[in-house]
């Protein structure tokens, strides 16, 4: 009754890698912030004030935005923000 | 593994009339001195009297020497089989053995039984303990004194209900329900976007509790979710209610037993039950969509264990879902709905078409708000005593969906926010429009479906994604 058996793994059989999020600046004065909207009902009020406030500070504002909610980012949105942005909000909305 | 010894070897049973009969022929072999060896599948004393039997009740070199009948007689010679003949045959005997005059007294034929391993059920068995399998899956071992369906909670790999543990044995047979090659990788699974192979798919049917003839249309359903315009990976991430819906169409449905009939949308019929149930397992094991991790459903609802049915095709005058849909009639094809619940509809007094049509559609411009204009798609259940009424009247699919769409669309002044003292609504600048409820095309998708007494119809909600309704729509895919 002892005996080993055994089942076949239903999943991916993938392990999660833990990745540390990038440091917060020390200083953000001047740095240029994007602004993700992720095309939520209403996500460009949001992000319309914060842009208001932002750029009252100081801040560089770049706006990008999904093209629908219920899909993930495409990679060309991902890569320009990588590429041009030093922080990013992603806004959601409703 | 096999005898590798060269001679004769005999496999037989017991419970074999024909084994029974060549027991003579056995003793005769035995006794010219010839290597023979026999091994007895179910009754270690058989034949009777006879020494040297090996026992084979575990059938396992019946599955090496790959014996369909008993008796089987295999001649080998040089490490290699040579010839073998099965049931009983005298000149054929004689020839395999060079020794005349076998079975004095015997019918000169008589055939034999079926070997004991390949009993249905019991070869995949064998292969899973004794051959090789085309499996690649991690083994997940676990002792003799666990439960395996508790092992399986404790992983996580189940949707709160147990699941059948997905042995070798099962995942062999559920294999067997397809032609496809269990390394086939059928798709990406999203959210966690990874391989899904015809192998995990069987898995996961296994512990949905499928049989392997459901095979094929699971397959579909999966491609089907995994269709871009499906958009499984917002579904199973919404806040929203709606999960994945299956309506089945095609010869199919009458061949694995499905429901589209009494209670079709409820409990109790296995295909139904388990095809629906293989989906949402896929995108929680394969694709690691859990919820309260990133099914962040506010509510869910009850079909995310499992919605899966058939429709009524048995109405010559009714077009089926999947045949307005592009597919020719006699083929089959699944149509994955995103939706959720079930809105009653009950009305007993409709005596024409025009007027069940106007009255349905009262209730269809209910779904997820009166004021919300297109964004869910629905499903419209029509049960055979309300589609009566219509085809009474002269109305097919087409009149009935074009009705329906008309006494849908309502003018914005009545739906604009704000309007009746509720800020939900469309935009203002829609108040002189009318506005349809649902996208013309796929808004509005109609089911022939239910028991045949009772003038109730039913409709199953749509997901806020179908606003997006270039990018997020129902899709049928023929199999």
């Amino acid at each position: 009754m002892a005996e080993e058996l055994f089942m076949r793994d239903p999943t991916s059989e993938a392990s999660s890698t833990l990745r540390a999020p990038v440091p917060f600046p020390p200083d953000i004065t001047g740095k240029t912030i994007a602004l993700l909207d992720i095309a939520k009902e209403r996500s460009d009020e949001f992000l319309d004030t914060l842009e208001t406030r932002f750029t009252a500070d100081g801040f560089i504002v770049k706006r990008y935005r999904k093209a629908s909610n219920s899909k993930n980012a495409a990679q060309d949105i991902v890569q320009a923000i990588v590429s041009e942005a030093d922080i990013v909000v992603e806004g959601l909305a409703d | 593994m096999a005898n590798e010894a060269d001679g004769l070897i005999a496999i037989v049973k017991r419970d074999c009339p024909t084994c029974e009969l060549v027991a003579p022929v056995l003793q005769r072999l035995k006794d010219t001195g010839v290597p023979f060896t026999i091994y007895t599948q179910d009754d270690p004393t058989f034949p009777d009297g006879m020494d040297g039997v090996v026992d084979d009740t575990a059938l396992e070199q019946s599955f090496h020497h790959d014996v369909e009948f008993v008796p089987t007689l295999i001649r080998r010679e040089k490490g290699a089989e040579v010839e073998r003949t099965f049931g009983w045959n005298r000149e054929d005997w004689e020839k395999l053995t060079g020794i005349q005059g076998l079975g004095e007294g015997l019918p000169e034929n008589q055939p034999g039984c079926g070997s004991k391993s390949v009993e249905p059920g019991v070869h995949e068995l064998l292969q899973a303990r004794y051959g090789a399998v085309p499996m690649k899956a991690r083994k997940i071992a676990y002792s003799g004194w666990d439960d395996p369906v508790e092992q399986a909670f404790s992983r996580g790999w189940t949707d709160g209900l147990p699941i059948v543990p997905p042995t070798d044995e099962r995942i062999l047979r559920m294999l067997q329900g397809t032609p496809r090659d269990p390394a086939e990788i059928v798709g990406i699974i999203p959210p966690d976007m990874k391989e899904c192979t015809v192998e995990k798919v069987a898995i996961n049917a296994v512990m949905a509790g499928c049989l392997p003839e459901y095979m094929p249309v699971v397959l579909a359903v999966v491609e089907a979710a995994l269709d871009p315009r499906f958009c499984m990976h917002g579904l199973l991430c919404t806040l929203s209610y709606s999960g994945p819906v299956i309506v089945v169409n095609g010869p199919i449905t009458k061949q694995i037993g499905m429901n589209w009939g009494h209670n079709c949308l409820g409990q109790g019929n296995r295909a139904n039950a388990t095809i629906g149930r293989t989906l949402q397992l896929i995108i929680r094991n394969v694709g690691g969509g859990r919820p309260g991790e990133i099914d962040r459903a506010v509510f869910g609802n009850p079909g995310k264990f499992t919605y899966c049915f058939a429709e009524d095709e048995t109405d010559a005058t009714w077009t089926p879902l999947h045949v307005a849909r592009g597919v020719a009639p006699g083929r089959n094809a699944v149509t994955l709905h995103q939706g959720h619940g079930l809105t009653s509809f009950s009305d007993n007094r409709s005596r024409t078409g025009e007027e069940l049509a106007r009255s349905m559609a009262l209730q269809l411009v209910n779904d997820i708000h009166p004021k919300v204009v297109q964004t869910p798609n629905v499903i419209l259940c029509i049960s055979p005593e309300h589609y009566r009424i219509f085809e009474q009247d002269g109305w097919d699919r087409a009149k009935i969906e074009d009705k329906l769409h008309e006494y849908t669309t309502r003018p914005g002044k009545d739906l604009v926010q704000g309007a009746h003292g509720v800020p939900e609504g469309v935009s203002p600048e829609k108040m002189k429009d009318m506005m349809p409820k649902f996208w013309r095309d796929h808004g509005l998708l109609i089911v022939r479906c239910g028991g045949t007494a009772g003038l109730l119809s039913a409709i199953i909600g749509g997901w806020s994604g179908g606003r997006n309704h270039d990018e997020i729509q129902p899709v049928t895919k023929e199999f």
